[in-house]
């Protein structure tokens, strides 16, 4: 452990007390403040405050200083948190931010000191006119008055025990000031039998002592004591001046006690004014036997201190890759066990499957555990928005109220990180394009305040992020013109709707006529298409003109484990992703009439038929019996036509290699506890081939029906 | 033997930083992070003097200090509390429940040796 | 009749109370009351009040008191607060060697 290291903590330290404030800030702009809202607002400012100091980072200190001041009143209550407080308090947490960010830059901070800032946060703190400013003038060189000889009246309140100070500490904290001439004791006040309570403090002193240190750094050594107790310090010449003073408080019989002390002491109380310089008492007195005082210093203060002891906190920062690697190896246990527990079936040896089946019970345990620790919530991508809502719109003159829920939804850390930069595009692009200006609301009969939702579930092992807005709505005939015009599609094209929106993610698409700098900065949609895409995501969207868009961003759960369930086709096996699969049914003998799709109807709805050993170009003779495992993803379903049903199988998936990833109908592999290979199924890609032939397949049926006509541009 | 001290401050660098000073003076140290762990770390064990700081989660200071007033193997050991020039009423409050030394927040490291010194030396 | 009473280690506020008890206690048993400070390896304020006390008490009750065999710490607590001529410590001869 050295500083540096504990630089670093503050520095880690600061940003979270930074964010925590943040999001307060934005926060209570909704809601009513609590005080433990105030109370953490409070604390980021102190303990960046405090700690700053201790590295000497001044300039933060003092800025800090004055922000603590005011959110301090906030705290008491003596300040209400205005709008436009929270706008400053807001400015002042990028401040610190970005002095934080020049930490070792002196000359920089210095200049960020000079910052109207500190005005407006005076402005606000002036009722209560703190005017102490920060810093450590105590640190101040000792002033050099020269060696000299004090009088010491120390007479400490009875409680000073009690509260853990000790007189005899304070004497040992003096030698290291200087030297003690004769210390007198003043006992008269130990009572008798019992009245002595132990634990009260009876004793009181009068000493001549020998130092250079200034009369102020004598006082603060009893800095502790000083308020209950009455001590006074004074050059042995100034004495006797202050008599009267020194013993206004005390009663007559102690007054007689110190009277006695300082004759004994070489002083006379009665010498008013008159320097009478009595020179020190021959330091032979008993009292102060140097050479056993020399030979009793305390033994302690070795250096050898044990080391130090780990620092304790609730979070533990891990290296993602090491984090990998475990999840990596207990893929690897998954399968051991896996085949462990086949062995054992296979062995018939009831008791070595039940423990093979305790063993997976816990690894499943570890499993969890550890990809759990992948997980973060996604409140930390969302919680930047409020301030870009915010923001943008003060910008863009336009009124925006941001509504976040389900921000505890988790996900996978590594896809966190990637999603900031695409959602944060759509969003500005609700604010600029959605949501219209107050005057066109109005005018529309809607109220003059847009809102912009923020939202994540989980949807049958997804998360599914959704953003949307009550604006005006997608123009389709817009959209579609300016495809046209662009020539992306041919003019004449009939697309559903939900293809016509998804043209604006098309590379170069840009339907707002006014181009502002909130959005259009040249960076597309496309490139929000592409991000969502590499995370093995999808984008749909939803809209109706004058009402409002939703962006609807579908994620998978996890990169690494999944259940999988296992279905066999001919002597092929295949894993089909578990969240994706609604039910199992048996296939009606008459349903499949040799093509490879076709429908079922299963209650009354139409469900696409997918025949995997048709599609999949196995050649393996059908089986007598043939099964349908209906899946789902988002809104789509389809049936896939197997012959085999397995059962659950967990899984870890092992990416395909180079060669295959243009694979769309398998979307990755896996080794089965027996060894075997088996392909893990891409049920999205597999879905959308089901229902896109269907819909084709529908069409050409229409379409041949009327005339003859070229295939949909699909 | 070293003497020791425990440390209860929500700043992990602040402790760290005045554990340093600390141990470089020759005094023992273990840390807590607020009033709630700084109770658990008194298993027991002989504690010197306490350094506190007031605006705590969890727990804070005072209440943290009032437990250990009435913990009758802690009660006369020495508190220091850390505070800011602004919270008088803390420091009332503070009082009442029996810390009579203070030190100011921010601090050079020297400034709470020294006052840590004053009443008990390592 | 006469008895010594040897104090332990630790003599602090936290055993001040206790250390009370056990001496006058002590003190009424007896005529005659030594006390062996040859343990005693941490001593504060609050011990040296309690002998000062347990002094004025033996005088009260006109018993006799002796301190004897005091160890480093107790001796450099006397000392520096200047309590040596106030408390009846005995330098024993045999003491001296040990």
């Amino acid at each position: 452990m050295n500083l540096d290291a504990a630089k670093q903590t503050f520095l880690e330290e600061a940003r979270e007390l930074l964010e925590d404030m943040e999001r307060i800030l934005l926060d209570v702009e909704a809601t009513d403040t609590t005080d433990e809202q105030l109370n953490a607002l409070f604390r980021a400012m102190h303990t960046i405050k405090g700690s700053a100091g201790l590295f000497g980072m001044d300039e933060i200190v003092h800025f800090t200083h004055e922000a603590e001041n005011v959110v301090d009143l906030l705290r008491s209550g003596h300040l209400a948190l205005s709008e436009d407080l929270s706008g400053l308090l807001l400015r002042c947490h990028d401040h610190v931010k970005a002095m934080l960010a020049v930490v070792d830059d002196k000359a920089t901070q210095q200049e960020m000191l000079q910052t109207s800032l500190l005005d407006e946060l005076r402005h606000y703190a002036q009722p209560a006119a703190v005017d102490e400013p920060a810093g450590s003038s105590q640190a101040s060189a000792p002033e050099q008055g020269g060696l000299r000889d004090w009088v010491m009246s120390l007479r400490f309140n009875e409680d000073v025990l009690r509260n853990g100070m000790d007189p005899s500490a304070f004497f040992r904290y003096l030698r290291l000031l200087g030297e003690f001439l004769v210390v007198q004791p003043v006992l008269c006040r130990l009572p008798q039998a019992e009245r002595f309570d132990p634990e009260s403090c009876y004793l009181r002193f009068e000493l001549l002592f020998s130092s250079d240190a200034s009369q102020q750094m004598l006082l603060d050594v009893f800095e502790f004591v000083r308020e209950d107790s009455q001590i006074h310090i004074f050059p042995v010449g100034e004495a006797a001046a202050h008599w009267p003073q020194l013993i206004a408080d005390a009663d007559e019989a102690e007054q007689a006690a110190v009277r006695q002390a300082w004759l004994a002491l070489g002083l006379d109380p009665d010498a008013t004014a008159e320097p009478e310089p009595a020179p020190p008492a021959k330091a032979a007195d008993k009292a102060s036997d140097k050479a056993s005082e020399k030979a009793d210093k305390p033994a302690t203060g070795a250096a050898e201190a044990k080391p130090p002891r780990a620092s304790e906190s609730r979070f533990i920062k891990v290296e993602a890759a090491k984090l990998d690697s475990l999840i990596n190896l207990i893929g690897e246990l998954v399968i051991a066990g896996a085949a462990a527990n086949l062995m054992a079936r296979r062995s018939a040896q009831s008791a070595l499957v039940e423990s093979t089946i305790a063993i997976a019970n816990l690894i499943e345990q570890i499993r969890a555990g550890t990809l759990s620790m992948r997980m973060v919530q996604i409140g930390e991508i969302f919680s930047r928005f409020p301030r870009v809502v915010r923001d943008v719109s003060k910008e863009l003159g336009k009124s925006i109220q941001l509504n976040v829920s389900g921000a505890d939804t988790e996900l996978d850390k590594s896809m966190v990180d990637k999603l900031g930069d695409p959602l944060m595009h759509i969003v500005r692009n609700a604010m600029d394009h959605g949501i219209e200006s107050s005057e066109a609301r109005l005018a529309a009969g809607k109220p003059a305040e847009g809102n912009v939702w923020l939202n994540a579930y989980h949807e049958s092992g997804s998360v599914v992020i959704e953003v949307a807005d009550d604006g005006a709505g997608l123009r389709k005939d817009k959209i579609l013109a300016k495809a046209v015009a662009n020539g992306l599609v041919p003019a004449d094209s009939v697309l559903p709707d939900g293809d016509i929106y998804k043209l604006i993610f098309e590379p170069g698409f840009s339907t707002a006529e006014q181009v502002t700098n909130i959005s259009g900065r040249g960076v597309g949609m496309d490139v929000v298409r592409r991000s969502i895409e590499q995370l093995r995501g999808t984008i749909d969207i939803d809209s109706a003109v004058g009402e409002g868009t939703t962006f609807r961003i579908r994620l998978p759960l996890t990169l690494a484990i999944i259940d999988g369930f296992l279905v066999s086709v001919g002597n092929a096996t295949f894993v089909i992703p578990l969240e994706t699969v609604i039910e199992c049914i048996e296939l009606p003998p008459d349903a499949l009439q040799g093509d490879a799709h076709n429908c079922l109807n299963l209650r009354g709805e139409v469900l696409p038929l997918l025949g995997l050993n048709r599609f999949l170009e196995l050649g393996q003779p059908h089986a007598k019996r043939q099964n349908v495992v209906v899946v789902r993803y988002g809104d789509s379903k389809a049936g896939l036509v197997v012959d085999e049903l397995l059962g659950e199988f967990q899984t870890v998936i092992k990416p395909l290699g180079n060669l295959f990833r243009h694979l769309r109908a398998i979307s990755g592999s896996t080794i089965l506890g027996s060894g075997e290979v088996a392909l893990i199924l891409d049920v999205p890609s597999l879905i959308h081939f089901a229902t896109s032939q269907e819909a084709e397949r529908f069409a050409s049926h229409a379409e041949h029906a009327q005339q003859r006509g070229g295939h949909g541009n699909h | 033997m070293a003497k020791t001290i425990l440390i209860v401050d929500d700043s992990a660098s602040l402790r760290q930083v005045v554990k340093i000073a600390l141990m470089d003076a020759g005094y023992d140290v273990i840390e807590a992070g607020n009033g709630q762990e700084g109770l658990q770390k008194l298993d027991g064990r002989k504690i010197h003097l306490i350094v506190s700081d007031v605006n705590m989660p969890v727990m804070d200071g005072i209440t943290f200090l009032k437990n250990v007033k009435q913990h009758a193997s802690y009660k006369f050991t020495p508190v220091i509390m850390l505070t800011t020039e602004t919270s008088d009423e803390k420091k009332k409050a503070g009082q009442q429940a029996g810390a009579k030394a203070w030190v100011v927040k921010p601090f050079q490291p020297p400034i709470l040796l020294s006052a840590i010194s004053k009443l008990i030396l390592p | 009749m006469s008895s010594t009473i040897k104090l332990d280690e630790e003599c602090t506020i936290y055993q001040a109370a206790q250390l009370r008890q056990q001496l006058a206690d002590a003190l009424m048993a007896s005529d005659s009351l030594t006390v062996d400070l040859s343990a005693v390896g941490e001593m504060d304020s609050s011990a040296a009040q309690v002998l000062l006390w347990l002094h004025s008490e033996a005088t009260r009750l006109q018993k006799t008191l002796a301190l004897v065999q005091l160890s480093a710490a107790a001796r450099e607590l006397f000392t520096m607060l200047g309590l040596l001529i106030y408390l009846p410590i005995v330098e024993e001869e045999a003491g001296h060697e040990s």
